[in-house]
Formats: structure tokens, C-alpha cells, sequence
């Protein structure tokens, strides 16, 4: 296959295979949140991460390609978007507290949101690594949903622009203990905010296991960075 | 009675589906004249229809937080596909490594800094933790 070639707007050929893959993914994603049960939500055996590995592990076993998998699964892929638009719910329900909040809240938010993948895209360019590799990389604190659309449109690679954002935020859920307990932070709001900015959906889960307020912060500076984010970043290069 | 709440949930999920393929739909044709994300922009009609109508309707209130909850399985599709491009992120392993830890650490420092310096005291705000 071709190396830069997105598969997850092919069509699917069959309906039987749909049917079969489509329920390998979501038996693998049941089984992997029972297993961050069991483990106390490890971060490192994020639901995700084992369930894809699962996919995949099935996909050797039944000696399926990999890219005849993708073609299988896209109807999800495509669900997503409608799933997306439902986002709008909890972004209504705290728009009392950005009101209230303003510029405080938004600030931290917007220049930590900008920094993050601006100074990710310098080390790719620094690197000399190809444009459709900087381009992803700019999508790396958006929340999920939105990067993959964001890197469609401005010439990445969504499959790729996951993969940045889990690392993203696996490694921030790794690394936001000690440094809270280094800068003396106890405030839960500037956790949740710093976690749903650089870390989206990952690092929310995070800011839900420190507290309920964390949580909330979290997701609003997710949706607000991802939204933010996203309509700079296609209104710049798309 | 237990059936006639089953029945109602369940009317209420296929109103609720339809509504947000619908506006995904409709985001979707918006990007001729907007270049974002069809998603974003079905994101923003909803989130413009919830403003202009003052409040969440009930079968949408009963029934997302259940999608959102479940919401990473549609990002599977993308993360097997993600296999695919193995040997271009083995190549370029330590750019990508150091890119993304290095920079990550460092943004997060900066926003934790500047929240502590920006947000008032004490607040009691934001109780709600659904997932965006």
C-alpha cells in the first residue's frame, strides 16, 4: 500500500465482514474495560491501547490483512462524527462557568493549548522530518475526534495523529503526579484545567480520578482548547 | 409499566441518533462554504440550537452521556489503522519520542504555571464531568 494513504474513508465490500469485525472491536473494547477495572486504570493498559491490540492479534490469527480490518471497521470511523457533534452538550453546560471565569480561565488555556503543538511541530521541522509528519504533529493536544478531522483537512494523517495523541496523553497521566507535588499545586481546578488542555480525553480520565472538580475543569478546557484548536489550525492551512 | 419505560428509552435513542446523524449531516454540507471539520461544525449548530433554545431537551439529555461514555470505540478503527504506518514512526522514532514527551512536559509546566497565576482562589464551579 501506498505509505501516506489514509484507508478510513474506503467503503466496505461486505456486509458479513462488517458485521464480523465490527463485532471483534467492540467484544475487544468491552473485554480492555474490564481489564482497567481490574488493573485500577492503569494508564499503560489504557482501554484503547489493549483493545487495539486485540483487534489486531485477531486480525494475525484469522490471517486477515490489516488494511482489509480498516476497511471493515470504517463504519465506526464514520459513526464518530455524529458521536463528535454530541459534544455540544457538555460544552453548553459549562458555558455559565466560562462566562463567570472569562479570561482567566480561557488564557491558560488557549496560549498552553497553542504551545503545545507549536513546540512539537519546531522539533519535527528541526528534524527535517517530512511535511505530512509536521502537519499531524499539530494536531497532538486536540481532543480525538476533532484532530483526526483537523489533520484530514490540513494534510496529515489521522491514523497517525492518534497514535501522537495517545502518547500525548498517556505520558501526561504519567507525569502530572510529581509534577503537582513539585510545584506545591493542591488546587484541583489548575490540574484538571492543565490536564484537559495538553492531554484531552486521556488526560480527563486522569483529572477524573484526582476529583470530580478536576474533572469538570478538564473538560472544559478540552473542549475549548479542541475547539479552539482545531478552527485555528484549518482556518491557517486547511 | 417497566415496558413502557424500556419502549420510551428506546424511542428516545432513535430520535436522538437520528437528530445527531442529521446535524452531522448538515455539518457535513456546511464545509462547502466553511473549511473545518464536518463534526466541528454539526458540534457548533448544536450547540447554537441548545443556546437559542435555553435549555438540553430530554430525549438528547437521557441519551448522550451514554455515547460520550463509549465514545473512544469509534477511535479504534483509526489506532489499528495506525499499524499501517509502523515502519514510517520506527524510521523516525527519536524525533517522534522526543517531540512528543519533551514538548508535552514542557506545555503542561506552562499551563499549570499560568492557571495557578490566573484563576481565582476559591471557586465551586463546574460540577459537571461528562467527557468531551
Amino acid at each position: 500500500m501506498l505509505a501516506w494513504e489514509s484507508l478510513l474513508d474506503t467503503l466496505p465490500t461486505s456486509i458479513s465482514d462488517v458485521a464480523l469485525w465490527t463485532a471483534v472491536v467492540v467484544l475487544s473494547y468491552a473485554f480492555a474495560l474490564r481489564v482497567a477495572v481490574w488493573t485500577k486504570h492503569n494508564v499503560l493498559l489504557h482501554p484503547l491501547l489493549l483493545s487495539s491490540m486485540l483487534v489486531l492479534l485477531f486480525a494475525l490469527g484469522l490471517t486477515t490483512p490489516v488494511t482489509e480490518v480498516v476497511e471493515h471497521i470504517s463504519i465506526l470511523y464514520w459513526l464518530l462524527g455524529p458521536v463528535t457533534v454530541a459534544l455540544a452538550l457538555p460544552v453548553y453546560s459549562q458555558i455559565s462557568v466560562i462566562k463567570k471565569l472569562g479570561g482567566r480561565i480561557l488564557l491558560p488555556i488557549l496560549l498552553g493549548g497553542t504551545l503545545a503543538p507549536l513546540t512539537a511541530w519546531l522539533v519535527f521541522w528541526l528534524s527535517g522530518l517530512e511535511e505530512v509528519l509536521q502537519l499531524t504533529i499539530l494536531t497532538k493536544s486536540i481532543t480525538t475526534p476533532l484532530a483526526m478531522d483537523t489533520a484530514k483537512i490540513i494534510g496529515g494523517i489521522p491514523e497517525l495523529s492518534v497514535l501522537f495523541l495517545m502518547i500525548t496523553g498517556i505520558f501526561s497521566a504519567i507525569i502530572i503526579g510529581p509534577l503537582l507535588t513539585q510545584l506545591h499545586i493542591k488546587d484541583d481546578r489548575i490540574s484538571g484545567l492543565s490536564l484537559g488542555t495538553i492531554a484531552h480525553a486521556i488526560g480527563t480520565a486522569k483529572a477524573l480520578q484526582i476529583s470530580e472538580q478536576a474533572g469538570a475543569f478538564a473538560t472544559l478546557a478540552l473542549c475549548v482548547n479542541g475547539i479552539a484548536t482545531a478552527i485555528i489550525m484549518s482556518a491557517v492551512l486547511g | 409499566m417497566y415496558i413502557f419505560t424500556l419502549f420510551k428509552s428506546f424511542a428516545q435513542h432513535i430520535l436522538a441518533i437520528f437528530t445527531l446523524i442529521g446535524i452531522f449531516l448538515l455539518g457535513q454540507k456546511l464545509t462547502i462554504f466553511i473549511a473545518l471539520p464536518a463534526a466541528l461544525l454539526g458540534l457548533l449548530v448544536l450547540l447554537i440550537l441548545l443556546l437559542l433554545l435555553g435549555r438540553v431537551p430530554d430525549f438528547l439529555a437521557q441519551t448522550t452521556p451514554l455515547y460520550l461514555r463509549f465514545m473512544s470505540v469509534f477511535f479504534i478503527p483509526a489506532i489499528v489503522g495506525g499499524w499501517l504506518f509502523k515502519d514510517i514512526v520506527v524510521a523516525n522514532f527519536w524525533p517522534i519520542f522526543i517531540a512528543i514527551l519533551g514538548t508535552t512536559a514542557l506545555s503542561l509546566l506552562l499551563t499549570l504555571g499560568l492557571a495557578k497565576a490566573l484563576l481565582p482562589k476559591t471557586d465551586h464551579d463546574a460540577k459537571n464531568s461528562e467527557r468531551c
